[in-house]
């Protein structure tokens, strides 16, 4: 049986506004789990609560049924790529490679030019080529999950190609969960789809579901 | 254990510099008279760096976040490790005098 992602009972709200209130959300190994929604909606902050860095009151994230408790970061089985920049400024991209215990050659199969960038460091970089080694990181980390915010923005479409492809390599051992405001993107790589609105997530069934639920006017 | 090294390169040249004027002040006195006034300084700068640097770069935690490090436990574990440089300089520097 492969392993299952779950999370539900999240509560987070900013002062006054509730951000997130009736999510109930899955995210098998072997599959990848789009969320789709407004800026401001919580896309984020979900993503951050489940993987740990967001403290709520309320949460509950299971895998294969069992509530992890506590500092589960620990644990090593969810990854997460955040909107900002992952690596540090400063940090040499091999330097940052190795103390995610990820072998550059996992990396250069895919993205062969990314070998001249190993020595330099992360602010050298340009925002696109960082995005990509640092989504190309997390997929190939040991980490059973990978929680993915924007892993296509800023990068060129080749490039995102490319993302695409290690993205649908690196599901058969991983589950994926992204969130892009680039959607087109997420619909061609996701085999689940949610919408996150008014703090609770819908699942969308066709496309149509995500002019219903607002996310977009028409489907082209 | 590098990427408690790694994240304390952030405090690198304060630190250093704390740590250096303990070994000055030891130095110059020729004994360790003012070693206590001295930890309870170190003591103080920890927290204040630490929390200078939090609050410009919370959002950049997430890397070590990933390496099984939260954030009370990163500062914790950098903030024993810089301790245990400052009291192995000490150390060696109470011997030179």
């Amino acid at each position: 049986m492969s392993d299952l992602l779950e999370f539900d009972g999240i509560e987070l709200s900013y002062g006054p506004q509730r951000i997130l209130s009736g999510i109930y959300m899955k995210c098998p190994v072997g599959s990848i789990t789009g969320i789709l929604g407004r800026n401001g909606c919580g896309k984020s902050s979900l993503l951050k609560v489940v993987f740990g860095s967001l403290p709520v009151p309320v949460r509950s994230v299971r895998i294969n049924g069992q509530y992890l408790a506590g500092d589960y970061m620990k644990k090593r089985i969810i990854a997460y790529l955040p909107q900002e920049d992952l690596i540090p400024a400063n940090m040499q991209l091999q330097q940052a490679l190795r103390l995610f215990a990820v072998d550059p050659r996992s990396i250069l199969e895919y993205f062969p030019e990314a070998e001249r960038f190993l020595p330099l460091r992360s602010r050298e970089l340009s925002g696109g080529y960082r995005r990509i080694i640092e989504a190309m990181m997390v997929l190939h980390s040991r980490a059973t999950f990978c929680l993915l915010d924007e892993p296509f923005t800023g990068v060129m479409p080749v490039h995102v190609d490319t993302l695409r492809y290690v993205l649908t390599k690196a599901k058969e051992r991983k589950g994926i969960i992204l969130t892009d405001h680039l959607y087109r993107q997420v619909l061609s790589v996701a085999d689940h789809l949610y919408v996150l609105s008014d703090g609770r997530t819908f699942a969308i069934k066709d496309h149509e579901d995500l002019v219903t639920r607002g996310y977009i006017h028409t489907m082209d | 254990m590098l990427a408690i090294f790694t994240f304390y390169r952030n405090f690198l040249y304060p630190s250093t510099a704390v740590n250096l004027f303990s070994c000055y002040i030891i130095l110059d006195n020729g004994s360790g008279f003012y070693g206590l006034a001295l930890f309870w300084l170190k003591v103080f700068t920890i927290p204040l760096l630490g929390a200078l640097f939090h609050l410009s770069h919370a959002g950049r935690l997430y890397f070590f976040h990933n390496l099984v490090y939260s954030t009370p436990r990163l500062y914790t574990l950098t903030a024993l490790f810089d301790l245990t440089i400052w009291l192995f300089l000490i150390i060696l520097t109470a011997q030179c005098v």
